[in-house]
């Protein structure tokens, strides 16, 4: 009992809530205009490559109804590409086609649809079917990425990313997400994708997290997923938090993807970051987060914030286990 | 302001003196003729000697059914009617009343000794300006004795000096009225005399000649010596008057089985030291009144009036009955009131019994629900029977409060009279439902006078004070008692018996059988707090304006609703579908109970999902395809409806409460949830809807939050002040312990 109680005293003091979140958090360091550039993934992606992020290319934003008769055009020879809502959230609507088998179009699952199928599929798109607040939306067509085979090897298809905390411009906490079979190509971890935790220092995966509970192994592929290393660590946790400089959001979730080719991009950021990622670490991000409110991180250049959130992790998963031993 | 607008409506409403159309009335045919003997130049006036009156042995008892129908023709301008109705007096009976509902607003004012019945509508519109008022009485003829005493000897008349002034149809003090009064009671000394004179003169005048345009003022018709029955009567009233005899003109109508009628008589009745004499000279009744004349207002007025350049049709048509068909009539009344076919399936639930005794020493009604078991009635009814008293229970079975409050209601407005006649009023109920329904007596200005109300139930004693305050302010009750907690209602029955029969204070007799009342009178609702009795004359003026305090209920009570909504998303930390879809959607659950309600709710949600699923084949717009949804939810709950009736669910008719908008947005919400977080997840989100709904609805339910908001509607300020405490505090909440538990252990298995 006592070991109970014990254990809700250190949630308390550790562990990040909506409540705390919202209030402590996002509040005052999320100014409202801006939560409407980062929902809106060209105008987000605008403003990172003009701060010199690497993104994935755009190659094409539909946003009348009309541009689809002309779809086929805009597409011309690409093989590869993804087509996904501008104010779309979660994966939603995100369709990747990986080739073409003559006029039809193959998906990351191995399906083919036609055109008009990819047609129809945007007008949804357009008619607000997958945006936030269900507004009339844009479709925007870009770059496939490519997996980097040492992430790609422990994910059911699809492209896992890699979700950062970045909590004014440090980097506080980072996983990989990693699709699944039930995930359906997605990263969503609603829709049964994987959480992995990763050692902020040394690039290392140390938990993984799916529906809630804990887990070693990819469900799908049986593999381990604990003790691998991600390639470019340290240009991640860099590009993340660049973006703090690009979009001064305090509170922001950066998800990068690992290109083969391109390396590091950042996909997409969420100015409501959700919290599923301290259980993917096995320790609160509550203290971590306190902490960078406390020091003067504005006057710090990238690499010292980058620095300042490995010590700030390393000191909380150290933290953890030593008053577990004790 | 208000005077102003009431003298301009004054102006503008033309009195129609229906009255004067009584031409070709029957020829005056004197039946009880007193004494009189001619011998030479002197006129001896002899009082009618009783023995010489052919005077039945017992009186004539006759039983009717009028009712009156009106027409007002479409208009577009404001427009009123209204109409006196008969009262009760102790030779005629009032038994039932029957007011149709209509497109008008009605409403009953009693003005001095008369009662009007008034309905008003801002417009009429085509189809739309039948009214119907119905009544059953019983009528009795009246013999009576014209005292042998001297004027002036006696006591004088009740109602002052109104009946002995002048007036422009009774010009009792024109010099011409009192020389004909004066010559014509030259040798008459005692009333008995005086009265036989003048009622022989007024009977002996003609009758206009059919079609020939009459004035009816008293002076006239002396100068014509011709008049109809109302002008006859005011020449009397006015003889009467001017010799110092008060008198007064009552208005009536002379009941024939199944006629139509258009036309009322006018009769007189003189003060005679005692008590009312009524003269008829134009049907030459004297100091009688025959079993078939009824009595609808006392004064010189006009049945009905209506606002000016009104189109305007009314005619009265009138049925003799037996008793026996009235009663009968009665006990078939559905409770519906009307609609034969929902009886078989009402009649379940509601139910009414009725035990007359013949000669009843006090008339109780006793409102019950369904936690009265069936033996403790049959004991109750037949203890009545034993002391012949009446009864009349009305019990409406339904876990439903919303429903036993309404099927309460019904039943006592399809008994209204029987209520508002009644010595006790024994409620008894699980909550304040039975109390809700009694404040619908209010509704109706319904005064109760000398009659007990006793109401028994589960709820806050504070809250009885309040609520009871409203109800004595609206019914103004001999006696209100109010029993919280509930008692066994025979130690109620016993309790108030005992008050009934031997006049013991309920407060004594309450000790005996262990209860504990609350008594409110005249001095608990005047001493409540300055802005508690505000607040109970605010909720009067709403239930006499027609607007049921339910309504008032649930308007407060969404605050409340909300504020649990909050409390489960952030501080249980719950998702739900829509912050505030469980809302509206507990308030629906309210209406049809809880099970109806999870059952109705999963049943909506589940067309609409494979509906919407449906839809994807078919790649259809996201406004649009919301519409369809809004048709499908419509139709499942029109489905509901008609099955409900089919099966006689009384919880599947209010589907209606439902809110189609928010239903297809959690359809939608169901959907979109879905496809982006896979079934597990909306099934979750709304099963924690469901939960979030239940949970409101059972703290409404159970606490009785409706009554105390509505007596105490400063509970919300406090629900203001916790949701902002709610609002800024950075707790975690109680489902982030369960979710976040493992952060703290699971790191062994790691390292």
């Amino acid at each position: 009992m006592t070991a109970f109680w014990a254990r809700v005293r250190r949630l308390r003091r550790e562990a990040l809530g909506m409540n705390r979140r919202n209030l402590a958090f996002l509040v005052p360091y999320n100014p409202r205009p801006l939560f409407a550039v980062v929902d809106h993934k060209p105008t987000a992606k605008r403003r990172l490559a003009a701060a010199g992020i690497p993104v994935p290319v755009s190659y094409a934003e539909l946003a009348v109804q009309w541009d689809l008769r002309r779809l086929g055009e805009i597409l011309g020879e690409r093989r590869d590409f993804v087509i996904k809502p501008a104010r779309g959230s979660g994966g939603g609507g995100v369709l990747v086609i990986v080739d073409r088998d003559g006029v039809a179009f193959v998906k990351a699952s191995g399906t083919t649809v036609t055109l008009a199928a990819l047609a129809d599929h945007c007008s949804e798109i357009l008619a607000g079917a997958f945006s936030l607040r269900r507004h009339a939306d844009q479709v925007l067509l870009e770059y496939r990425v490519q997996s980097d085979p040492v992430l790609g090897a422990i994910s059911y298809r699809g492209v896992p990313d890699v979700r950062v905390l970045v909590f004014r411009g440090v980097p506080v906490q980072a996983m990989i997400r990693l699709p699944t079979r039930a995930s359906d190509g997605r990263a969503n971890l609603h829709m049964g994708g994987m959480g992995v935790g990763v050692d902020l220092v040394r690039g290392v995966t140390t938990h993984g997290v799916l529906g809630g509970t804990a887990s070693t192994t990819h469900p799908d592929l049986g593999c381990p997923i604990v003790g691998v290393a991600v390639p470019r660590w340290e240009e991640i946790l860099t590009i993340a938090a660049r973006c703090f400089d690009a979009i001064p959001l305090g509170f922001l979730g950066v998800d990068v993807v690992l290109d083969a080719e391109l390396g590091p991009l950042v996909l997409e950021m969420n100015a409501r970051p959700g919290l599923t990622i301290q259980l993917a670490n096995g320790h609160g991000v509550r203290r971590s987060m306190e902490e960078v409110e406390r020091r003067d991180v504005a006057r710090m250049s990238i690499a010292e914030r980058v620095a300042l959130g490995c010590m700030l992790a390393s000191r909380a998963s150290e933290c953890s286990a030593s008053r577990r031993l004790a | 302001m208000r005077c102003g607008a009431e003298a301009v409506l004054a102006a503008v409403t033309m009195a129609i003196a229906l009255a004067t159309a009584a031409r070709g009335a029957t020829l005056p045919s004197p039946v009880a003729s007193p004494a009189s003997t001619s011998t030479g130049d002197t006129q001896l006036f002899g009082p009618a000697d009783d023995g010489a009156r052919v005077r039945p042995a017992k009186p004539t008892i006759t039983y009717w059914k009028v009712s009156i129908s009106m027409e007002v023709a479409p208009t577009s301008a404001p427009a009123h009617v209204r109409m006196l109705v008969p009262l009760s007096d102790g030779r005629q009976a009032i038994l039932s009343r029957r007011i149709r509902p209509s497109a008008f607003h009605f409403a009953e004012q009693g003005v001095g000794p008369n009662l009007w019945a008034r309905w008003e509508a801002s417009a009429v519109k085509p189809n739309r300006g039948g009214i119907e008022y119905g009544f059953t009485a019983r009528t009795t003829d009246v013999w009576m004795d014209v005292p042998r005493i001297v004027p002036g000897a006696g006591v004088p008349a009740p109602t002052g000096g109104d009946d002995l002034a002048a007036t422009d149809g009774i010009q009792a003090h024109d010099p011409a009225i009192r020389r004909r009064a004066a010559t014509l009671t030259r040798d008459a000394k005692r009333l008995d005399e005086i009265a036989w004179s003048l009622f022989q003169y007024a009977a002996s005048f003609l009758q206009p000649d059919a079609g020939e345009e009459t004035a009816n003022d008293a002076l006239s018709v002396l100068a014509a010596e011709r008049g109809n029955a109302t002008g006859k009567a005011r020449l009397l009233a006015a003889l009467l008057r001017s010799r110092g005899i008060p008198a007064r003109m009552v208005g009536g109508v002379r009941l024939e089985d199944a006629a139509r009628k258009r036309t009322t008589i006018s009769w007189v009745e003189a003060w005679l030291g005692d008590a009312w004499v009524p003269f008829d000279p134009a049907g030459g009744n004297y100091a009688h009144l025959p079993s078939n004349y009824l009595a609808l207002y006392y004064g010189d007025l006009p049945l009905i009036e209506h606002t000016a350049k009104l189109g305007f049709h009314y005619d009265m048509l009138m049925h003799q009955v037996t008793r026996q068909s009235l009663l009968a009539d009665e006990a078939e009344t559905p409770p519906s009131g009307g609609r034969a076919r929902e009886v078989s399936w009402e009649s379940e639930r509601a139910r009414t019994y009725a035990f007359y005794a013949e000669q009843p020493v006090a008339s109780v009604v006793l409102i019950t629900d369904h936690t009265i078991p069936e033996g403790v009635i049959a004991q109750i009814v037949d203890d009545a029977r034993e002391r012949s008293i009446s009864i009349v229970f009305l019990n409406a079975r339904f876990e439903s409060r919303y429903f036993r409050e309404n099927y309460l209601q019904r039943l006592i407005a399809n008994n209204f009279d029987t209520v508002a006649e009644s010595h006790l009023l024994l409620v008894s109920t699980r909550d304040e439902a039975g109390l809700y329904a009694l404040l619908q007596l209010g509704e109706q200005r319904v005064a109760l006078h000398d009659a007990r109300i006793v109401i028994a139930g589960s709820f806050p004693r504070a809250v009885g004070r309040v609520l009871g305050a409203v109800l004595y302010k609206l019914v103004t009750p001999g006696e209100l008692v109010l029993v919280t907690p509930g008692a066994p209602l025979l130690s109620l029955w016993k309790m108030a018996r005992a008050n009934l029969l031997d006049g013991t204070p309920m407060v004594e007799a309450a000790g005996l059988w262990d209860i504990r009342p609350l008594v409110i009178d005249e001095d608990d609702v005047r001493h409540l707090a300055g802005w508690r009795r505000s607040l109970v004359a605010a909720w009067s003026k709403a239930v006499l304006a027609q607007v049921p305090l339910q309504a008032i209920n649930l308007i407060l009570v969404l605050p409340v609703i909300a504020c649990i909504v909050v409390i489960f998303r952030n501080v249980v930390g719950i998702e739900t579908f829509g912050t505030f879809a469980p809302v509206i959607v507990s308030l629906a659950f309210l209406m049809t109970g809880l099970a109806w309600g999870v059952v109705i709710f999963c049943v909506i949600v589940g067309v609409g999902v494979v509906t919407r699923s449906a839809l994807q084949w078919f790649r259809i717009q996201l406004v649009a395809r919301l519409a369809i949804l809004i048709a499908m939810v419509s139709a499942t709950m029109a489905a509901l409806t008609v099955g409900g009736a089919y099966f006689g669910i009384g919880a599947l008719l209010n589907v209606s409460i439902f809110p189609m908008v928010i239903m297809s947005n959690v359809i939608e919400n169901f959907t979109t949830t879905q496809v982006e977080s896979g079934t597990r997840e909306a099934l979750r989100l709304t099963i924690n809807t469901l939960v979030v709904c239940a949970a409101c609805y059972l703290a409404i339910e159970a606490g009785g939050v409706q009554s105390i908001i509505l007596s105490f509607p400063e509970v919300l300020l406090g629900v203001i002040v916790l949701e902002v405490l709610i609002g800024k505090w950075r707790g975690l909440r109680l489902l982030e312990y369960v979710r976040f538990y493992d952060l703290v252990g699971r790191e062994r298995a790691a390292r």
